[in-house]
């Protein structure tokens, strides 16, 4: 391949995008830092609106469609991303960083046969046509466990979600990307597939070396993924740390309610679920006076409402933007 | 579903399966068809002049000899009709072919870029919209008419370009709500070029409507032609036209029927049939629609 082979490591520095609109801006990233290391899961969770997906369109420049404005860093290993003029994001767009979506349902071209779609990547990117070009399709087809030659003349409607899904993968897959970017893989997949996708995904980062940012909001699928996670709220990181470890003793409050409302097989203390109360805050103003979460928060003491907590170290390999202090995180609210 | 069908099928070849079990129409089909070969191949074969005179057998009603009857100067009007269904087909395709072309390139422009562009394009439209289009056509004839009299180019433009503004906003909707679809945003991704993804990923999304729409216009662009005709503006002998002289001969005297009742039943039948296939086509193609 043309690219070098070498495998980089994705760094996001200071990221913030904010919407701007006739009435008011919306930051929905707000100085956000993280790096990715090459043959890395990263998990990033968070409710919904909380920025996981506006983070994960900026590292490809799609903000640029809805008035979004970015600032801060993005580098696939030296190259920075952020600013790069139309025409060289489009080399990097599929061929190095590549991404699958949600809904398998509307991710194909419904008028495109599955050779058309997944050709198209090919020609794009690897100017390879013809036999050569089949050739590579079908063994990554076969990759992503959808063997055989007619699915190949197949159209879109005439697959199950599952293997639609694949095909979203084998399309993100075949110029073999250094990083993946899923976003909510398998939130539309009933739990049987979801398994599968989740075993094929981590079978190619195992094979490739490939890095991949796993966007999601379903712990249970991120524990069984994930290296390490990144927790979201409003537009900012909260927690990150081992994906084990984390979610073992999350160290976060938000982390915690999150882990209490979401339904385990293994559920400790009567099986109740509990929901987070109330709603995030509205991110239209300047800069937060208090922490994002207090209003939300079962641990919210003095102090909390006084300024928004930096991100800090809370142990080895643990951030966290909270100053509950630690030990107190150990025992129930 | 049967069982002997081939395993593949495009998301087309279901729609036409279902518009041939639409019985309206099919029937519209044949028959549009069977007046077009009529209307094209019989003056041709036959050598059939509508403009030979027969100063004797002026106004004759409808007999084995002239099955439609004469006209006041002694033209057999089947042959008249059946030339003038030529002239008034040949507009409405035509005239339909430009404002398809001109519509929904500018309205798949409009949509995909959406923004200031869209906003920018859809305000001329709407400006466009405002004016009288009568006007304007009868203003386009007037300006083309002058160097090309007895040109039907003149025609084709003017209603094609009072036709494609329907045409711009409904390809315009269309495209701006298929620019957010995951598909299109994927191949984006992939890394494919504004051009490429107009033309692969959004625009044969839209064929459906477009085709839809163009069959629904082509009897309203047939029906202006007349109007334009009946108030002497048409450059050719057409149906409008035939129809325009049938009335001018209706007297409490004598009426010569015939001279306005056969080109207002072809004219009347072409328009039926059309609307019958638009109606079917837009049931074949709903996307809604699986059978």
């Amino acid at each position: 391949m043309s690219e070098p082979s070498a495998k980089d490591a994705l760094h996001v520095r200071d990221l913030s995008v904010s919407f701007v609109t006739r009435e008011r801006s919306v930051r929905a990233v707000d100085g956000v830092s993280f790096d990715i290391e090459p043959g890395e899961v990263v998990g990033l969770v968070g409710e919904s609106g909380c920025g996981k997906s506006v983070t994960s369109l900026s590292i490809l420049g799609l903000h640029e469609k809805s008035a979004g404005r970015v600032t801060g860093s993005i580098k696939l290993g030296e190259q920075e991303l952020l600013g790069l003029p139309h025409s060289q994001l489009r080399k990097i767009r599929g061929n190095r960083v590549s991404m699958i979506f949600q809904d398998p349902q509307t991710s194909l071209n419904p008028y495109l046969r599955v050779e058309e779609q997944l050709g198209e990547v090919l020609e794009l990117h690897l100017g390879m046509q013809g036999a050569r070009a089949r050739q590579r399709m079908l063994e990554m087809l076969k990759q992503v466990g959808i063997p055989g030659e007619e699915r190949l003349r197949a159209y879109p409607h005439q697959l199950s979600g599952g293997m639609r899904q694949r095909v979203c993968i084998a399309m993100a897959l075949l110029c073999s990307p250094q990083v993946l970017i899923a976003d909510e893989p398998t939130t539309m997949l009933d739990v049987t597939i979801q398994s599968q996708i989740l075993d094929l995904l981590g079978g190619l980062r195992k094979d490739r070396g490939m890095s991949i940012l796993f966007i999601s909001h379903d712990l249970g699928v991120v524990a069984e993924l994930c290296d390490r996670v990144i927790v979201m709220y409003a537009g900012r990181i909260v927690e990150t740390g081992r994906s084990a470890e984390l979610l073992e003793q999350p160290l976060h409050p938000y982390t915690e309610a999150l882990l209490k409302s979401t339904p385990r097989v293994e559920l400790k203390g009567g099986g109740e679920l509990h929901p987070i109360g109330g709603l995030p805050p509205r991110l239209t103003g300047e800069k937060l006076t208090e922490c994002a979460f207090a209003a939300r928060c079962p641990r919210v003491r003095q102090g909390c409402r006084d300024g928004e907590p930096a991100l800090q170290s809370a142990a080895p390999g643990r951030l966290r933007r909270c100053i509950v202090p630690v030990t107190d995180m150990l025992v129930p609210p | 579903m049967g069982g002997h069908e081939s395993p593949i099928q495009s998301p087309f070849q279901l729609a036409f399966r279902r518009l041939v079990r639409n019985r309206g129409a099919v029937a519209g089909a044949l028959l549009l068809s069977l007046m077009t070969l009529a209307c094209v191949l019989l003056p041709l074969l036959l050598k059939l002049d509508p403009s030979h005179t027969q100063p004797v057998l002026r106004n004759l009603p409808p007999s084995s000899q002239f099955w439609f009857g004469t006209d006041g100067l002694g033209r057999d009007l089947f042959v008249r009709v059946l030339v003038g269904g030529r002239t008034s087909l040949l507009v409405g395709l035509a005239s339909t072919a430009v404002s398809v072309l001109v519509g929904v390139s500018y309205g798949a422009v409009a949509g995909f870029y959406g923004g200031k562009v869209d906003e920018a394009m859809m305000r001329l439209v709407d400006f466009m919209y405002g004016l009288p289009y009568m006007f304007l056509v009868i203003l386009i004839m007037l300006m083309f008419s002058e160097k090309a009299r007895g040109d039907m180019l003149p025609v084709f433009l003017a209603l094609g370009l009072v036709q494609w503004l329907t045409m711009a906003r409904i390809v315009r909707g269309q495209v701006l709500t298929l620019r957010r679809q995951e598909f299109v945003l994927a191949a984006e991704l992939l890394g494919a070029s504004d051009a490429r993804i107009l033309v692969r990923h959004v625009l044969p999304n839209v064929i459906g409507v477009i085709v839809v729409y163009a069959t629904l216009m082509v009897p309203s662009v047939i029906i202006l032609e007349s109007f334009l005709s009946f108030l002497g503006l048409g450059v050719a002998l057409s149906w409008g036209q035939l129809v325009s002289d049938g009335v001018a001969v209706i007297n409490p005297v004598r009426s010569y029927w015939w001279l306005l009742v056969w080109p207002s039943v072809f004219l009347g039948l072409t328009l039926l049939s059309l609307n019958f296939i638009g109606d079917g086509l837009r049931d074949a193609l709903d996307p809604k629609a699986r059978t």
